[in-house]
């Protein structure tokens, strides 16, 4: 036997070429299988072999043995490709020509013909359905150059095996035992060379069989391997991150299941006999198609243009469509791929516009009320004025000098200057009426307009309560120069005359700041009288008069007049005051409701004429104190400011809960340290019933002790 | 002196059996030509004639030489029926293999065919250095048992050196049935020679 190498590439011409060799002494199973293998690797492979094999019948008879023998080979290992090429008219017909004596019979050896019609007959047995090998073996018969079936004894083996066929089909076989066995024991030579060359085929057929079976069982396994790797490699594949070497590695896993897969599909094509092996082989066929359309997905899906992050949840999803493995993976994958939702943008910078214009709109609306009331405060002060005719009137000339000061600086700096104008008449009008009314009445009616104008300043928004209260103390401010005009009445001419340029210049006061000078003058009056008539109530006449002269007075006006804006500005937390030792006095007390003030033990820093005061307001009652508001109205020379109250509503009194209160800091300048009288409003619901209660006090701590009580 | 050969010469159809590479083609050619040729794992069989004396007289040994390899092996039944004598060649230097060798051995002498048939064991290779003897043979094969029903003989021998061959084969001359049988073996032989490829070493 000679070994010789089988190089690769060779083609199907030069492998038949060496298995019908001339020379060769016996059939070369190396070559023939590898002539078969050769048939399979290429696309043409059966078309190309039959008419290579075609030529070879007609060669001398060594040469035709062979290339039967060749034939009979490829029928067995090249599947129902090859089958398909010899069961074609025009391979039958050459068939047909080598044996029939009307076309090359005459010049071909019976042995080359009689295996031939062998061949013919065992394929009519082997394929059954294939009509026209049955007609190229009849036309064979009817033509007289078939006797009778040949025995298929030497050649049943070489026809494609059964499905059933035990595990070593070649050597079991009993009929080539028996007939092995008659060879061996026939003492002809050409029985025993038999023998020997059919052993000698058998062991090459098993060979072919198990390389065949050999080379599907090794192909599986790469098919396997490189699926599983494959398959890996993209469910880890990141376009962006992974790395060049990874890339390089997927796309060659990738050729090579494309390569395994043309492979596959070749041993599909061979295993047309053995179902077992067909299911194995089509399972591994599907991975292939499976894991390469998921490469084409993910990887060259990458490569068209667009948005990446709109890309990758399409990958993402092919996956998923893909096979269930990849889902799971996919599933795996979902949290880190797609980034993380970016927080929520900010506002639009033009939302906020709106806000400063309500607060403008508001601050507006605010300043609005503060104009109006004073014309109502100036008719009811002056109803309560009563003198003697001629006092009357000369105290009217002054008054008018004084207002036509007021005007001419009322006129260089704002334009409310016009409604004042008719407030000169009401002063005419109501001097000429009030002279006859009692006083007493006065007082009372003086009284109740204040309250008729209270409830309309609820109306406004709550960020307008603190202005409606600035607006409340001016109100209150009036009303007690109202009271002290009574005082006045009672003590003579002169007293009312003073009250009167005293409300005029009050009203005046808040739009003339810019005139100082002007202002700081008629300030100093009302000082002066205020002090009179307090201290001097048993004569009316001299003490009055004293203290208007006095240059000591004209002094302090000065100082209390710097000090009135001063208070404005100043505001004392609540946390910053200690109580003091003195005890609280009870501003009010009914049906549960209770009001209590408190005196604070220090000044405020760099004020010692200041009282800082807290107000607490106390619910006993079973019901709900709602609206609460309190308003409060001092002297003159004095100043007085409320700051926000801590709340305006109480719960109802709960014997279980410690009791709620309402806390307001009350701040009190008393420059001239004179004797405090306060007057307050205090307007309340409770329940359903609405409360307005009036009040004064006096219970102060003398002024020269404030600062260490 | 008597009449030259009786003209109906006594034959004896010896079967030559073995693992692959114990040396049976080898042997036979050594006892046959008193050559060493190089030879090809035998696919198929080898058939040659040698003469031996069986007493005074002299008989023919056909001896069938065939393959080992594990696929031959299930072609060795086929060749069963009309033999008259086994000699098993064991590679004795070859330790590892005897418990593969004595299988195969048990495995044919239970045939039908073979049924008290005498058995000649040739312990080739003994040239080689560390070979098993003939006695550690005997007993790893177990020859008094499996041979029980028949007559054995193990003989040392080399088929390198042509040692002990001559004296294996007489043994089987001695054992062996002798069977008539006609000249036509003689031209088989020479045939078959003729087709097979030998090159000598």
């Amino acid at each position: 036997m000679r070994i010789m190498a089988f190089p690769e590439g060779e083609s199907l011409e030069s492998w038949l070429n060496k298995a019908t060799h001339p020379t060769n002494r016996q059939e070369d199973w190396e070559y023939i299988i590898g002539f078969c293998d050769q048939i399979n690797k290429e696309l043409e492979g059966p078309q190309i072999a039959v008419r290579l094999l075609v030529h070879k019948f007609c060669a001398q008879e060594w040469e035709a043995l062979q290339a039967l023998t060749v034939l009979e080979a490829c029928m067995k290992n090249c599947g129902r490709r090859f089958h398909k090429e010899i069961a074609r008219y025009r391979f039958l017909n050459e068939l047909i020509k080598v044996v029939s004596p009307m076309y090359m019979g005459n010049s071909i050896s019976e042995k080359v013909k009689s295996k031939i019609i062998e061949m013919l007959y065992s394929w009519t047995v082997a394929f059954p359905n294939e009509a026209k090998i049955a007609e190229a073996y009849q036309t064979l018969k009817r033509q007289g150059l078939v006797k009778s079936d040949p025995e298929l004894t030497v050649d049943k083996t070489l026809i494609p095996s059964p499905p059933a066929r035990p595990k070593n089909p070649v050597f079991d076989n009993e009929d080539m035992g028996k007939l092995l066995a008659e060879l061996l024991r026939s003492k002809n030579p050409e029985d025993l060379q038999e023998a020997n060359r059919l052993i000698k085929n058998m062991v090459k057929e098993d060979d072919a069989r198990v390389h065949k079976l050999t080379k599907r069982i090794n192909t599986l396994e790469e098919v396997n391997n490189n699926v599983k790797l494959l398959t890996e490699m993209l469910s880890q594949y990141d376009r962006e991150r992974s790395s060049d070497a990874d890339r390089e590695l997927i796309k060659e896993l990738y050729e090579r299941c494309d390569k395994l897969r043309r492979t596959a599909f070749k041993l599909a094509t061979e295993a047309e006999d053995n179902d077992s092996s067909l299911g194995d082989i089509l399972k591994a066929n599907d991975d292939l198609s499976r894991v390469i359309s998921c490469y084409k997905r993910i990887v060259e899906g990458q490569a068209d243009d667009g948005e990446a992050e709109e890309l990758r949840p399409a990958a993402n999803e092919a996956c998923e469509s893909g096979t269930g493995t990849l889902i799971d993976l996919a599933g795996l994958d979902e949290p880190s791929s797609p980034p993380p939702p970016p927080p929520p943008a900010p506002a639009p910078t033009l939302a906020p516009a709106p806000a400063p214009q309500i607060s403008l709109a508001t601050q507006k609306a605010s300043s609005i009320p503060v104009l109006p009331p004073p014309p109502r405060r100036l008719a009811g002060a002056h109803g309560s004025q009563t003198s003697s005719p001629n006092h009357k009137a000369a105290e009217h000339q002054s008054s008018l000098s004084l207002l036509d000061d007021e005007l001419l600086s009322l006129g260089l700096n704002d334009p409310p200057s016009v409604p004042n104008r008719p407030k000169l008449d009401d002063l005419s009008a109501q001097w000429t009426s009030l002279q006859a009314p009692d006083p007493g009445l006065d007082l009372f009616g003086s009284i109740s307009a204040p309250s008729a104008v209270f409830p309309s300043t609820h109306t406004p928004a709550p960020t307008s309560h603190t202005l409606t209260h600035a607006q409340g103390l001016q109100e209150l401010s009036v009303l007690d120069f109202g009271g002290e005009k009574s005082v006045c009445g009672a003590s003579g001419i002169a007293g009312g005359a003073f009250g009167q340029s005293a409300a005029v210049m009050c009203s005046a006061a808040p739009l003339s700041s810019s005139n100082p000078f002007v202002s700081a003058p008629l300030s100093g009056s009302p000082a002066v009288s205020r002090a009179q008539a307090v201290t001097g109530g048993s004569a009316p006449g001299s003490p009055f008069f004293q203290p208007f002269s006095s240059p000591s007075h004209s002094l302090q006006s000065s100082p209390a007049r710097s000090s009135e804006p001063s208070l404005t500005n100043l505001h004392v937390p609540l946390e910053a005051i200690r109580p003091s030792k003195v005890l609280p006095v009870t501003m009010y007390d009914k049906d549960g409701v209770r009001v209590l003030l408190h005196f604070a033990m220090d000044c405020p820093p760099g004020r010692p004429d200041v009282l800082v005061m807290v107000v607490s307001l106390l619910n006993t009652a079973p019901l709900p104190v709602r609206n609460v508001v309190l308003q409060a109205a001092v002297p003159k020379s004095m100043r007085v400011k409320l700051q926000p109250p801590s709340g305006t509503e109480i719960c109802p009194f709960n014997p279980i809960l410690p009791p709620a209160s309402i806390t307001q800091v009350m701040l009190l300048a008393n420059p001239l340290k004179e004797r405090v009288r306060l007057r307050y409003k205090l307007a309340y619901l409770l329940g359903e019933r609405q409360y307005s209660e009036v009040g004064e006090l006096d219970q102060f701590p003398p002024a020269d002790r404030w600062g260490s009580l | 002196m008597g009449h030259s050969g009786s003209r109906h010469k006594p034959e004896a159809r010896i079967l030559l059996l073995g693992l692959d590479n114990a040396g049976k083609s080898t042997l036979l050619y050594k006892l046959k030509y008193d050559e060493n040729f190089h030879t090809v794992p035998t696919i198929g069989f080898n058939v040659e004639m040698i003469e031996a004396k069986k007493n005074r007289d002299k008989i023919s040994l056909t001896v069938w030489d065939v393959g080992g390899q594990a696929k031959m092996r299930a072609f060795w039944r086929n060749f069963y029926q009309d033999t008259a004598g086994i000699v098993f060649v064991v590679d004795s230097s070859d330790v590892k293999r005897l418990d593969e060798a004595k299988g195969v051995l048990e495995q044919s002498l239970r045939s039908e065919h073979l049924r008290g048939l005498p058995v000649v064991v040739l312990a080739n290779k003994q040239d080689i250095v560390g070979a098993a003897t003939v006695t550690e043979i005997t007993e790893q094969f177990n020859l008094r048992k499996s041979c029980s029903d028949r007559d054995w003989f193990i003989q040392p021998c080399s088929a390198l050196t042509g040692a002990g061959l001559v004296d294996g084969f007489r043994r089987m001359a001695h054992l062996v049935k002798m069977t008539p049988d006609d000249n036509n073996i003689k031209e088989t032989v020479k045939y078959i020679r003729a087709k097979s490829v030998i090159q000598k070493k």
